[in-house]
Formats: structure tokens, C-alpha cells, sequence
């Protein structure tokens, strides 16, 4: 039963209890890759906590795909308690995949301070209600139907989830920007890489919510700050 | 009728509009209140003053996840609601669907979709609300950046026959200058262009609106925009126009405004063939000239921009008048089904202490976020007189009110507060219920603890909880002086007066005997008809003396209508419902008199004579009045040759600032009547702008097109006449030739429009009501009561408001009918309670009340006491309007405003 | 709706919840009918509730 010794294993009663901020909260640490390993489907001791936490880790890989980090890095397996060289296997062939990746960004020097805040982002993202509730609800919604008894299609609700990541981590990173101090929507473009039209939208967003608001207005520049 | 109810997944018995529901929901979609330009989720309401405030589930965007049933608190998601199909019982339809905005998006050469900086106005409108995408802020899409410069390009969409609709959307030249003006109060230093062909400012004083806006610099540059380009770096935006003189120049903005143009949408012409009812070429509706407000199918009426494209006052008086024209057709039926609200016997209150019940509202988070409420409710159990304290999750929701009616009479409470929001929108709610418990309406008082606490004092909860308190204290403290009040009512005379028998007047009479009342029509002619006299035939070419027949015969058969010809107003006194009205017959000299519950002002107005351009002095200078009746009587033309009209003459300058608005069209008129009579003269109209808005722009193309000649001159270059050997010469300078153009005519018309009424100054004096600068009656509100004048009872239709196209007349006759059988229609007038109250014991008689009091509503009388003869102030509680102007003028203290009296007042001053 | 033959009813169906609609609604009802106010939205206003300001007076279109 001999395996690779870069893994470090962190037991959990059952997968249904990852939390993708887990995940991401390894990777912010240097994890350069992170396995979940649950029972079998329909074998789950929990009753359906692995159907969860597929949903979840599906959710996860869609943000860092978002971030510019490689899906790669995370990957669920089911694999029984009594199949210990299929979990060898599977240790193996991810050690593998994730070194053809590379070593994790936030271990090299020019790159940590960014990929850290994207993984802040990232996780601020992953504790939001409606992400939260909505990966919740999606197994259901497929196959049970949803509240008005319709079968939603799995492409439709992925397509939600996508555009709900998608929104919410932009406006972390954001929200991460203006906690440093107040800059203007130009500023916030430049340093996230997004187009400032969009942030320009997110940022109208945040300040109805009374997140941010307008700190001063500086030779027709506004500039924004947290409240 | 059958109406498809459209699920709206929210009880409406429920919701309170709280917005829990919206904050959990996880899908997100475009706004299209904020044009596109921001996002809501999925269960919304379109803004928060939405009415009514129901949320409603996007069932186009709802995945079903059950979030928002999870978390309202009112239990109002429904998810089991279907569509339901109901069949109404209804006597007659008002079709007021309006219309949408043209879609910019293919006209390519304006880069509307690919350049982030051009917008158009609809979404410039929201970026220049406060509760817009960008919340007040006027920033560019591209970069968030406050422009430099902003550009509107008009006619987007608009007067084209190539590429959108042929015709005038009307509304937008002036809502560019709007949207001009407002940007510049935004932002200091904006400079602002406006790219058009004509500005068509044809409006009661929109002119000097538009004066305005060039005076705080916006520039107006009268040309044709080819295309825009952007600078992929800046996002600037570079506009290339042909400019006045035929010149090709370029010019760069920071942002673009496209002027969209109106346009009805598909399912107009959907909803248009259910109902059977028949649309023009442009897919509006087809009404005609005489009746504007009637479609082709019988019970089916018409208002708004679905039938042709108008500003907003002008919809507004077509709904009114679509409003009589239904409720004629249902007349015998009127009150046949609504039902009247009963009350309670009134519980008497003389006597007893005040037992004051306090409830606390949370709105929600709304105040409960950001005031402590259970302290404030806490503390107000504290203060003398209260009995009885309550919070509620939403004190104005259904069951609040169950609530409070019930406690009013469990704790036998004599007094309510409500501390919320504003009264102004929900105290007659409140006064329903204390009613409704009967509580006398005036035992209620309110303490806005929301926008005075809440709202303004978000970040310092503790001080707004403390000011929340304040705010209850001193209100209570009023609460325990309050007494109850009574609302008077009075009789009405169910008989109106109109005054003018023009096309306006007629019309007015018509409708009011239609409607079951009896009319004095006064008319100072020998003859009814007005302008109608004068006037032949229309630019769609219908008879107008046939029309003038036709109304005064259905005068005459009106047994309801009585007409005092050749006849004068030398007195109004009285107020609404109530006015007594002598009328002298000019010829007799003898008077009579009538009383009357409304009046309808509708004297029209008169072409102005010119003193310019030789008229008077040539017989061959005529103004288009006189062109219009030689044309109509044939023998009077001899074969013109040449024919030159000029327009704006002693018009939009100096002394008569304002635009007459039918002068264009009536030139075009003439002018296309004297090529189908003349083929070979040639017409040539001098112009300033072509104001023909509207579907009027058809017939502007269409003089075009039969070789009229339309030549632009500059109010500084104004055409010169001279006459040489009986040849009348015209000489203009044409910017575009560059070179004076000189053409000899048989005949000189001048457009000289049209100007007020000379007794319009009498009748304002007399009904108390104002004139604008210009001498035409001035309304309540120049967008929302174009009918009304502040003073209740009284309503204008016609030219004496402003000189108007005869479609428009009618449509302002009927909706005057309408506004006034608001009133006439009612068994007693109910006053107001809260008004001026004086104790003669302390009158002085000094008369500053009188003096001070807008609405007439306090006089200085002599009368008979016990004491002997008194003269005191007394107050005609019908007009009295509770404003207190004269009681804080009182020398004596001898005036109180009941509700809000001295004590009252002072009360709450004592008190914070 | 068919001809006179049929009873007149008190009740009139205004369909279009912007400005217009509203005024003619009102009107209705504060002279005896009965108003069924149609809209295909949520909520009425229609494309006024969308103006900033309306001038002369550059009041609020709310």
C-alpha cells in the first residue's frame, strides 16, 4: 500500500461536510492540489452527503476556472473504504495530474500577493448564501423538480451557477481592492483584469447594497471605498 | 372581455413588500427598468415606489429553488398560483397602451451596441436618476468617468423614410433639452451639443424652456450627423455632420445620447386585432381628425401615445377625455356598481382623558435595521397618556389595520400614532382605519420615524434610535390636544358653464349634456364657431365647415344646452359646486343669472395681425387665415404664379416668445392646396423650424415632394420685402448657397400665429385663476393637470390654454367634461377638516388675513350680533384649503388651523 | 361587445397602466364607474416612471 508522501490527509465524517471554502483555503496555503475522497455513490453512509459534495467541488472547480487557476488542482473520487488500491490509484494519478500542472502559484514570489487575493475572493464568494443555496438545492431541482414541480434541466441551473460565480467572485475581488483603499472603477479594472464597463456594474451593484460608496469625486473621477 | 391574469407567484393580500424575499434569491437578471443597465433578481419589484409594491417572481429567470418562500416572513409566495383567465362584465374599453422606444440598435452608423459611450436617451434618462444604475452619479459606461462632453443626436429613428419611421416622434426634442439641462446642474462645466434638423419646441412654453437651456450654454447645431467613430483608446467618441452651410466637420464627445424616436410595439397590433380595432400605416391607431379619441369600433376608445406619438400633457388630457367620452356611452349606468365604504357610529371621546394607542412600525429592516425599535416602543410606554403600545413587522400591512381597529376598541383607545414612514402617502390609510373602529380621522396623528430616522441616519443607529424617540414624544404630546373634527359637506348645483362657444366650447357643452347636466354656454359672437369660422379644410383633407354645421345644429337639438349669444360674464362669485354667474346680453344690456357647480374657460384665442412685411399696406400681403378663405371660395385667387410664405412672423421674438404650434402645418396645408389647385405656381415657405410633429410630418414630406420649397432663414437674417412697380421681392440670405436669394411673388402669406383672448385678463380676475406671461390661461400642472386650474371646480380647454391643432381641442373639450363630472357627478362636496378656524370674539377686523389668503377662503364681514353690528373675518370653509398663512398673519391670535392649532403645535415645540 | 340590444354596464376596462391610463382610471372612478386597470406589468407608471425629471419645473416624474 505504498503511495506518494507529498499528501497530507485531513479526515472528514463524511464529504458531504467539505466545504469549498476548505478547498480553497488549502490552495490559498500552497496546496498545490486538493482530492476528495468520498464513498460510493448511492453507497453513502450519510445517506446523499457525497451527492453533495460532488455539487459543491463541481462548483468549486467552475470558480477556478473563473480565477485563471487550473480546475485540475481539485478532483473528487468515490471510492469505497474496502478499495484501498483504487484509492492508491487514485492518489497516484492525481499526484501526477497536478505536477503536470506545476507547482502552485501562491508558492512563487511574483505571483503569491495576487493569486492570494484571488483566493480570498474565491472563498468570500464560496461563503455566500445564494451560492451555497442554490448548489444545495440542484440535485433536487434536476431530479425531483423544483418548486413548481418542473425538472430543471442540468445545463440550466450549471448555467446559473456559472453566472452566480461568476458575479459574486468579481465583486469580492472588488471589495478586496477597495479594502486596501479607495480607488476609482479605471483603478479596480487595471488590477483585477476585468473590463472596467463590468466593474463599472459591479460597483453600481455594491453601492445599492450599501457595500461601497463614493469616497470623493477627484477631477471627474470617482473613487470608491468600503463602508 | 377576457383578461389573461399572469401569475404573479406572490399573494398580493400578503406581500408587504419588504424585499427579504429579493436579498435571497440567487439568480440575477437584466433590469429593464434602468433600461438595461443594471441587474435585478429574479423576484422584484421594477423601483421601490412601485405601485403596487408586490413583488413578482421573473418566472423567465426562476429556477425554483424555494429560497424566497423560505424566507418571507409574510408567508405570500405562492408557487401553486396559475394563469387564470377572467371574464370582466364591461360597458366600454380605453385602449392606453402607449408605446415603446424605437431600437437604435440597427441603425449601425451610430455604433449604438458596439461603443460602450453611446447610449440612448431612455438609458441617459436613468443615468441621470438618483435611482439609476449609477445612482446619481453621471458617469460614462465605458470607465466609470465623469464626461467632459455629451452629444445628442435627434431624430434617431425618426422623419426618416429610409431608415426607421417617417413621421415625428414629438416628445423628443424636448426631452433631449431636458436631459440637456439636468445633465448640466449634475455635472459643473458639461458642455453639452444637440445635433438636429429642426428643433420642434411646438409646446406651450417650451420655446422658452429651450431659450433657457441655451442661455445656461447647451449648443444647438442644426445639421445631419453622417456617422460616429470611437477611439479605441479614450472610448471618445468622434461625430462627423454635414453642419448648415453644407460643410463636412468633425467634432469629439465623451458620450453620445441617441434621441429614439417612439414607435408602437408588436402587441399593440395584436391586442389592436382582438379588439377589432383598426390601426394607420405606422401601426398606431386610426382615429379621425375630429374624433381623436374614438377607434373604428364603437365602445372602443383611445388615448395617448398609442395614437400618435404626443408628450406626456397631451396624453394626459386625451385619457381624461377618453374617460368622458366612455362614461357618455355608459351614462344612465353611472354609480350602478361601486360601492361606498360604511363606518361605524362615531364613539364620542368629549370628556375623557386622552388614551392614546402608539404602534411602532418596523418596515421591515427598513426602519427596524437601523432604529431600535422595541426601545422606542419601550420608552414610549413611558409617556403620559399612553395607554396602549404595539410594534408591527409592517404597521400599514392588511392585518396591521385588523390589528389597530381592534385595539381601539379593546383598550378603548381615543387617540392613535402611528409612528412609521410619511403621511403623506399613507395617513389617509390610517384615518380609514381609526374610521373604520370609529375613531373620528382626526384622533390620528403620525411620526415619521423612517425617512427622518431611519434613511438619513444609517450609520449612527444609536442617535437616529434616540431622535426616533424624540419624534413619537413630541407627537404624542400633540396626540393628547387633538379633538375630533368634522368634515363639512355641502350641496352642489349639478350645472355647468362654459364659457366660449368656439370648437372647444361646443364641444365642452356637448359633452357636458351628454352626460346628464345642464349647460350655460356663453359666447360673445353673434354666431358659434369661433376659429372654426375661418377655417376650411384640414391637412388630411376633411370638411371643417361641415363639422361647424354639424355641431351647431347639435347644439340647438340639445335640449340640455342653453346658449346666450353676443353675450358677457360680468360676475362669478361662489366656489366649487357652488357659483352664481350674471351674464349680460350685449345688445339688451340685459343681465341674468345663473348658478353653477364647475365652469369650463374655453375662449379661445385670435390670429395675430402682423405689422411686418408690408401686411396692410399691400393687398397681396395676407396672412394664411385670409390665403385659407380665398382658397376655399375659389373665385378670390387669380392664378398665382409665385407664392411665398413666411413663417414666425412677429412669433418666437421679443413680445410673442412662444411657438403657435399649428402655423407650420397650416403652411403646408395651404401650401399643398395651392399646388393641387395651381400646379404651375411655384411655393416657397421661409421657415425658422418645421414644427410638423407627429404623423403632421407625412404632409411636410409630402409638400416636399410637389416641389414646395422650404428655405431656412436665421432669426438674425430675417427675410427682407420690398414692393417695386405693384412686384412684391423677397430677398433672404440662404446659408447653404451662400448667396442672397431673391424671388418675386404674386402673393405674400405670413404665418403670424395666434395670440389670447383680450378678455382673458377679465375672466382671470374674476375666477380668480392666473394667465401665463403670454396672456394664455395658466393650469394646476403643466404635465399632470393640463385640464385643472389649482383652483378646484374650475377647468380650460382649448386656445385660451394655448394655441392647439382642432383634434387637440376637442380632446382638452372632452377631458374638461371629464374633470368636471368628478364633480358634478358627486350628491355633496366634502370638505377638508383641517382648515382655518376664527374666534370673531378676538377679530380684530384689521383685514390682513383677507389679504394674505391665496384663495380667497377669508373675508371681513359685517353682521348682526347680539352685541350689535360686528365686522370680523370669516372663512368660506369650501375654500379654505388649511394652509395657515392667515392664522400665523393673525395680530390677534383669533385664527386656528382645527388640527393643527396653536396648542397643537406649540405642544411639540415644548416637547423636543 | 355587441350592440344596444345588450345591457349597458357600469364598468369600464382601461387597459395600459402608464400615465394615461391612470388619469383616465381615476377620472372613471371619482365620476361613478367601475375601473378594471390593465397592465402587463407588475406594477403601473408605465414609461414615465422610467423620466428622472420632467420639465419646465424639472419636477419628479415619481
Amino acid at each position: 500500500m505504498q503511495h506518494p508522501t507529498n499528501t497530507r490527509t485531513i479526515r472528514v465524517l463524511c464529504t458531504g461536510q467539505v466545504d469549498p471554502t476548505y478547498v480553497l483555503k488549502a490552495l490559498k496555503n500552497g496546496a498545490d492540489g486538493v482530492l476528495v475522497i468520498g464513498c460510493r455513490l448511492g453507497e453513502c453512509h450519510y445517506i446523499n452527503g457525497n451527492y453533495q459534495a460532488r455539487e459543491k467541488i463541481d462548483m468549486t472547480k467552475i470558480m477556478l476556472e473563473k480565477a485563471g487557476i487550473s480546475s485540475k488542482r481539485v478532483e473528487m473520487r468515490f471510492i469505497s473504504s474496502a478499495e484501498g488500491n483504487k484509492y492508491i490509484e487514485a492518489v497516484k494519478e492525481f499526484t501526477d495530474t497536478v505536477k503536470s500542472v506545476g507547482p502552485s502559484p501562491v508558492r512563487s514570489k511574483e505571483k503569491c500577493e495576487s493569486i492570494k487575493r484571488i483566493l480570498d475572493a474565491l472563498i468570500a464568494a464560496a461563503s455566500e448564501f445564494r451560492l451555497r443555496a442554490i448548489v444545495a438545492k440542484k440535485k433536487k431541482m434536476i431530479e425531483e423538480g423544483n418548486v413548481y414541480n418542473e425538472k430543471i434541466p442540468q445545463e440550466e441551473i450549471e448555467k446559473v451557477i456559472d453566472n452566480a460565480v461568476n458575479t459574486e467572485f468579481v465583486r469580492k475581488l472588488i471589495v478586496s481592492c477597495l479594502k486596501e483603499k479607495p480607488q476609482s472603477c479605471m483603478d479596480i479594472a487595471d488590477k483585477i483584469e476585468v473590463p472596467s464597463a463590468l466593474v463599472l456594474s459591479h460597483l453600481s451593484y455594491l453601492r445599492r447594497k450599501n457595500i461601497i460608496d463614493v469616497d470623493r469625486v477627484k477631477e471627474r473621477v470617482p473613487y470608491y471605498k468600503i463602508i | 372581455m377576457k383578461v389573461i391574469r399572469k401569475p404573479r407567484y406572490v399573494d398580493p393580500s400578503k406581500c408587504t413588500g419588504c424585499g427579504l424575499c429579493a436579498q435571497y434569491c440567487p439568480v440575477e437578471s437584466i433590469d429593464s427598468y434602468n433600461a438595461g443597465m443594471g441587474i435585478v433578481p429574479g423576484i422584484f419589484v421594477e423601483y421601490q415606489q412601485a405601485v403596487p409594491l408586490i413583488y413578482t417572481i421573473n418566472r423567465d429567470v426562476c429556477i425554483g429553488c424555494g429560497l424566497c418562500a423560505q424566507y418571507c416572513e409574510a408567508d405570500a409566495v405562492d408557487y401553486t398560483q396559475k394563469e387564470r383567465t377572467d371574464v370582466l362584465d364591461i360597458g366600454a374599453v380605453i385602449i392606453a397602451t402607449g408605446t415603446e422606444t424605437y431600437d437604435v440598435e440597427p441603425l449601425t452608423e451610430y455604433g449604438y451596441g458596439r461603443y460602450r459611450n453611446v447610449v440612448s436617451s431612455i438609458e441617459f434618462e436613468r443615468i441621470l436618476s438618483a435611482s439609476g444604475p449609477f445612482r446619481g452619479l453621471v458617469l460614462r459606461p465605458s470607465d466609470g468617468v465623469e464626461p467632459k462632453s455629451v452629444a445628442f443626436i435627434q431624430c434617431v429613428g425618426s422623419r426618416s423614410l429610409v431608415k426607421g419611421n417617417e413621421y415625428c416622434s414629438s416628445a423628443c426634442c424636448m426631452y433631449a433639452v431636458k436631459e440637456a439641462v439636468v445633465a448640466k446642474e449634475h455635472l459643473h462645466g458639461l458642455d453639452i451639443s444637440i445635433f438636429f434638423m429642426d428643433i420642434r419646441a411646438y409646446g406651450k412654453d417650451f420655446d422658452k424652456y429651450v431659450e433657457r437651456a441655451k442661455d445656461s450654454g447647451v449648443k444647438f447645431i442644426r445639421s445631419r450627423v453622417s456617422n460616429i467613430k470611437e477611439n479605441e483608446n479614450t472610448k471618445d467618441l468622434r461625430i462627423t455632420y454635414e453642419s448648415d452651410d453644407g460643410k463636412m466637420q468633425t467634432n469629439t464627445f465623451g458620450m453620445v445620447v441617441l434621441s429614439h424616436g417612439l414607435c408602437t410595439p408588436p402587441s399593440s397590433s395584436e391586442l389592436a386585432e382582438k379588439l377589432g380595432v383598426e390601426l394607420d400605416r405606422f401601426g398606431f391607431c386610426r382615429t379621425g381628425e375630429f374624433t381623436p379619441l374614438e377607434t373604428s369600433q364603437p365602445g372602443i376608445f383611445v388615448s395617448g401615445t398609442f395614437q400618435g406619438p404626443k408628450d406626456i400633457p397631451e396624453t394626459v388630457m386625451q385619457s381624461s377625455g377618453a374617460s368622458a367620452l366612455s362614461s357618455e356611452l355608459l351614462v344612465t349606468e353611472r354609480g350602478s356598481l361601486i360601492t361606498k365604504a360604511e363606518y361605524p357610529p362615531k364613539i364620542d371621546v368629549m370628556g375623557i382623558g386622552p388614551r392614546i394607542g402608539v404602534f411602532v412600525c418596523y418596515c421591515g429592516i427598513n426602519i427596524g435595521g437601523y432604529v431600535d425599535v422595541p426601545a422606542v416602543s419601550k420608552y414610549v410606554e413611558s409617556l403620559e397618556g399612553v395607554v396602549f403600545v404595539d410594534t408591527n413587522l409592517f404597521t400599514c400591512s392588511q392585518d396591521s389595520q385588523e390589528t389597530i381597529k381592534q385595539k381601539i376598541i379593546e383598550h378603548k383607545l381615543n387617540r392613535v400614532v402611528v409612528a412609521s414612514c410619511t403621511p403623506r402617502t399613507h395617513e389617509p390609510l390610517f384615518q380609514e382605519t381609526c374610521e373604520s373602529a370609529g375613531l373620528n380621522r382626526y384622533l390620528f396623528s403620525m411620526a415619521n420615524i423612517r425617512d427622518q430616522c431611519s434613511w438619513v441616519h444609517m450609520q449612527t443607529k444609536e442617535k437616529a434610535t434616540e431622535k426616533a424617540k424624540d419624534l413619537v414624544r413630541m407627537t404624542v404630546a400633540k396626540a393628547r390636544l387633538l379633538e375630533p373634527l368634522e368634515r363639512l359637506t355641502f350641496d352642489l348645483t349639478k350645472r355647468g358653464l362654459v364659457i366660449g362657444g368656439g370648437l372647444a366650447g361646443m364641444t365642452a357643452a356637448l359633452g357636458l349634456a351628454r352626460q346628464g347636466y345642464e349647460t350655460i354656454l356663453v359666447e360673445r359672437e353673434n354666431e358659434l364657431g369661433g376659429n372654426l369660422t375661418h377655417i376650411h379644410y384640414t391637412l388630411a383633407g376633411e370638411d371643417v365647415q361641415e363639422l361647424l354645421k354639424s355641431l351647431r345644429k347639435q347644439i340647438k337639438d340639445e335640449p340640455k344646452i342653453t346658449v346666450h349669444m353676443n353675450s358677457e360674464i360680468t360676475e362669478i362669485t361662489g366656489f366649487i359646486g357652488n357659483y352664481k354667474t350674471k351674464i349680460k346680453d350685449k345688445d339688451t344690456g340685459k343681465e341674468s343669472e345663473t348658478e353653477n357647480g364647475i365652469v369650463i374657460v374655453a375662449t379661445g384665442g385670435k390670429e395675430n395681425k402682423p405689422t411686418e412685411y408690408l401686411y396692410g399696406k399691400n393687398e397681396k400681403v395676407i396672412t394664411q387665415q385670409e390665403l385659407e378663405v380665398k382658397l376655399a371660395l375659389n373665385s378670390q385667387l387669380s392664378t398665382p404664379k409665385s407664392i411665398v410664405m413666411i413663417q414666425c412672423v412677429g412669433s418666437r421674438e421679443n413680445e410673442k416668445p412662444y411657438c403657435s404650434r399649428y402655423c407650420c402645418s397650416q403652411a403646408v396645408k395651404n401650401a399643398l392646396k395651392i399646388k393641387e389647385k395651381f400646379p404651375e405656381a411655384s411655393v416657397y415657405v421661409l421657415y425658422r423650424d418645421i414644427r410638423t410633429y407627429g404623423t403632421k410630418e407625412v404632409y411636410y414630406n409630402k409638400a416636399r415632394e410637389k416641389g414646395i420649397l422650404f428655405i431656412h432663414y436665421d432669426e438674425d437674417k430675417k427675410p427682407i420685402v420690398t414692393e417695386k412697380n405693384g412686384v412684391i421681392n423677397v430677398v433672404l440670405k440662404d446659408p447653404v448657397l451662400k448667396r442672397d436669394l431673391s424671388i418675386d411673388c404674386d402673393y405674400l402669406v405670413l404665418s403670424p400665429g395666434m395670440v389670447p383672448q383680450e378678455d382673458n385678463e377679465t375672466y382671470a380676475k374674476m375666477l380668480k385663476v392666473p394667465l401665463n406671461q403670454d396672456g394664455f390661461f395658466l393650469e394646476a400642472h403643466m404635465k399632470l393637470r393640463p385640464v385643472d386650474f389649482a383652483t378646484d371646480g374650475i377647468y380650460m380647454c382649448g386656445i385660451c390654454h394655448s394655441p392647439k391643432m382642432l383634434d387637440e381641442s376637442i380632446s382638452q373639450a372632452n377631458a374638461a367634461v371629464s374633470r368636471a363630472c368628478t364633480i358634478l357627478s358627486k350628491d355633496r362636496i366634502q370638505a377638508e377638516g383641517t382648515i382655518a378656524h376664527v374666534d370673531i370674539y378676538k377679530c380684530a377686523a384689521c383685514g390682513t388675513c383677507e389679504a394674505v389668503c391665496t384663495y380667497g377662503a377669508v373675508k371681513v364681514v359685517e353682521n348682526e350680533t347680539r352685541t350689535g353690528i360686528e365686522r370680523y373675518a370669516e372663512v368660506t370653509e369650501a375654500l379654505c384649503k388649511g394652509c395657515g398663512a392667515c392664522a400665523s398673519s393673525c395680530r390677534m391670535s383669533a385664527i386656528d388651523i382645527k388640527g393643527y392649532a396653536d396648542k397643537d403645535i406649540v405642544a411639540m415645540i415644548d416637547n423636543f | 361587445m355587441k350592440k344596444e340590444d345588450m345591457k349597458k354596464v357600469g364598468a369600464i376596462a382601461v387597459i395600459g397602466g402608464g400615465v394615461g391610463g391612470m388619469q383616465a382610471s381615476l377620472d372613471l372612478a371619482d365620476s361613478g364607474f367601475k375601473v378594471y386597470l390593465i397592465d402587463t406589468k407588475p406594477s403601473i407608471g408605465g414609461m414615465m416612471s422610467q423620466l428622472d425629471k420632467t420639465f419646465p419645473t424639472n419636477d419628479c416624474a415619481m
